[in-house]
């Protein structure tokens, strides 16, 4: 990562190439906990870019309705989306699941497990069906702690912002300059 | 995740959380001696406390609280909540508020029948899990599905600020009114969303139903001349003609012990059924002619006694709505001014009581509010569709089911989720609880 200048060579050469940039989608509930944490990293994220010479990303904060999310990345070709997901692993870990390459394992898709409306990894599946996924679609999921009504963040999903965040702009081809290191 | 156990002629088939409605609930149905003893649907949201929690509020927080009692159906919330509260107060709207109170409604017809229709309820009558694998036999359907919810959605974000939980209404009107040009654009949506909704009604029309029919009391609004949303009296198939101040002097909500959500009767016993269904069988003559056609080549004349066909009268509602919204649409003026304001009474202030009962997509709401001088909520009540389908549900599953006990377990299971699916149970809605009094004696 040393030597790479502010802004980025890879959204430098997109620019130059008449690409937009790649769209970054933050999914969560404020009001669950751990379940913010697509919205807070997708805001910080948002912060930490703006200013820099060229457009790293464009920002979308959503609450994961499907059809929500099948309209938002239509006609997108590259899409980050970064929401809370339970895979089984320790709370606080990053998961990267390329989404566009292969159907989300059956323990993400987690069909049946929720009664309330459709979420992530229906709209994952239904644009997969429909035709409807962006050509590259990755998805960043830190694994909750705790997902309590009307709870902050943990500590835990706090400190793994920064790995997430990093993880993120590395993806993007762009750092900013402002990456605080081991905070 | 079902579970069925059998020993010495008894029976029970359970299924312990129902797929595909809004909310948690479950079923519970017990056989013996190869009859239908016990059928419980079951509620198991935690209570929620909406109507306690709005006691000490004011008059003018109520739509925005009400609004989160639902994710789906916040408009039909809000407005039986501005109409109720309009009644306490005796504030009479501005002109051209009316007509965009019913587009707002319209829109959230439109989005949760639609979505209830596509991606819920069709999946069971095609043999689906749900509708991510039906949509890859079906996309066009599928696709149909979500451009009619966005469609709708459109219209709620256009009038309310946001297609979830609106901003924008307030008692008295809303906060602002769109300028005619505004609408254009939602004009040329709702156009294709037309062409859509009739290629739906098509569409579920020629989907198999399950052989089965049931004289249930049917009960919704009726307008001299419109198919209800805002207004209208509360009338029934067995006779009934009230207004909404009347509506608790008839019907009665009871407590049961294995569910959270309320029972509602009408005149002491009588269970009946609000939603698509009785709207339907008490004012068809009101849809307009291009949604009569469509019921006619469907081949869904009223009444219909088959629940399980509801899914062919949620579309003929979708198409209403959006036939409606563009009428709304060609026709509007923008208010002069967007709310009016509530003048206090020179001696009682804000205080009195007020009613209203709305249509939401899933049937009647009434909420009734009591307010104090200063205009403070002290006491309200809220009784959402589901809870007046409950014990109607239960009493169309044990009539289902009585004929089909010798069905293995999963086919019979699956018939009766298909039917519970058939009212669009809105679990999350029906959750709320009395209050607990404690006496001593």
């Amino acid at each position: 990562m040393a030597g790479r200048r502010a802004g980025g060579d890879a959204s430098a050469a997109r620019r130059d190439r008449g690409e937009s940039a790649p769209l970054v989608i933050g999914v969560g509930n404020r009001l669950r906990g751990d379940d913010a944490i697509g919205l807070v990293a997708a805001e910080r994220l948002r912060a930490r870019l703006t200013g820099l010479s060229v457009t790293c990303a464009r920002f979308l904060l959503s609450d994961g309705d499907s059809p929500a999310l099948l309209a938002a990345w239509e006609g997108e070709r590259r899409v980050l989306l970064l929401d809370a997901l339970r895979a089984g692993a320790a709370p606080g870990t990053v998961h990267r699941v390329e989404a566009s390459e292969a159907p989300l394992a059956a323990r993400l898709a987690g069909s049946g497990a929720s009664t309330h409306g459709l979420g992530v990894a229906a709209a994952v599946e239904l644009g997969r069906a429909l035709g409807r996924l962006p050509a590259s679609l990755v998805i960043y999921g830190v694994e909750p702690a705790a997902i309590e009504h009307g709870a902050p963040l943990s500590a835990t999903c706090e400190r793994a912002l920064e790995p997430l965040l990093q993880a993120v702009e590395e993806e993007l081809g762009c750092m900013s300059s402002a990456s605080p290191v081991g905070s | 995740m079902t579970d069925a156990s059998r020993e010495s002629g008894t029976r029970e088939i359970r299924v312990d959380y129902l797929p595909r409605v809004e909310g948690e609930g479950s079923l519970r149905l017990r056989v013996a001696g190869g009859r239908v003893k016990e059928v419980q649907l079951a509620i198991f949201e935690p209570p929620r406390f909406f109507e306690g929690f709005l006691r000490g509020r004011h008059y003018t927080e109520a739509p925005d609280i009400t609004a989160r009692i639902c994710g789906i159906c916040p408009v039909a919330y809000q407005m039986s909540a501005v109409h109720a509260m309009e009644d306490a107060l005796g504030i009479a709207p501005p002109d051209g508020v009316r007509e965009l109170r019913r587009l707002i409604y319209c829109g959230e017809w439109i989005a949760s029948h639609a979505l209830h229709v596509t991606m819920l309820h069709a999946p069971d009558f095609l043999g689906y899990p749900d509708a991510i694998a039906m949509a890859a036999d079906h996309p066009q359907a599928v696709a149909r599905g979500l451009a009619l919810k966005a469609a709708g959605n459109a219209a709620m974000a256009l009038v309310g600020g946001r297609e979830v939980h609106p901003i924008n209404v307030r008692v008295g009107g809303f906060h602002r009114v769109p300028r005619r040009a505004e609408l254009r654009p939602l004009a040329a949506t709702l156009e294709q969303a037309r062409e859509q909704a009739l290629a739906l009604v098509e569409w579920t029309a020629a989907l198999p139903a399950p052989d089965f029919e049931a004289d249930n009391l049917a009960v919704a609004l009726r307008h001299p001349d419109e198919y209800p949303l805002n207004e209208g009296r509360i009338v029934s198939t067995g006779g009934l003609d009230i207004a909404a101040p009347a509506y608790d002097d008839h019907f009665e909500e009871r407590h049961l012990p294995y569910t959270t959500a309320l029972h509602s009767l009408l005149d002491g016993e009588q269970s009946y059924l609000v939603g698509p269904l009785a709207r339907y069988a008490l004012n068809y003559e009101r849809l307009p002619a291009l949604v009569r056609e469509a019921a006619e080549s469907a081949g869904v004349a009223p009444p219909v006694r088959n629940p399980f066909r509801s899914i062919v009268v949620r579309a003929l509602e979708v198409l209403f709505a959006v036939e409606e919204a563009l009428r709304l649409i060609a026709e509007y003026e923008q208010p002069a001014r967007p709310f009016a304001e509530a003048e206090p009474h020179e001696d009682s202030g804000l205080a009195g009581t007020g009613y209203a009962v709305t249509e939401a997509p899933r049937g009647l709401l009434y909420h009734r509010y009591t307010l104090d001088e200063e205009g403070t909520i002290v006491d309200a009540k809220i009784v959402p569709p589901t809870s007046q389908n409950q014990r109607t549900i239960e009493e169309d599953l044990a009539a289902f089911a009585a004929p089909r006990l010798d069905l293995p377990e999963p086919e019979l299971t699956h018939g009766c989720e298909q039917l519970i699916r058939s009212f669009d149970p809105c679990i999350s809605c029906a959750t709320h609880f009395l209050d607990l009094t404690v006496e001593r004696r």
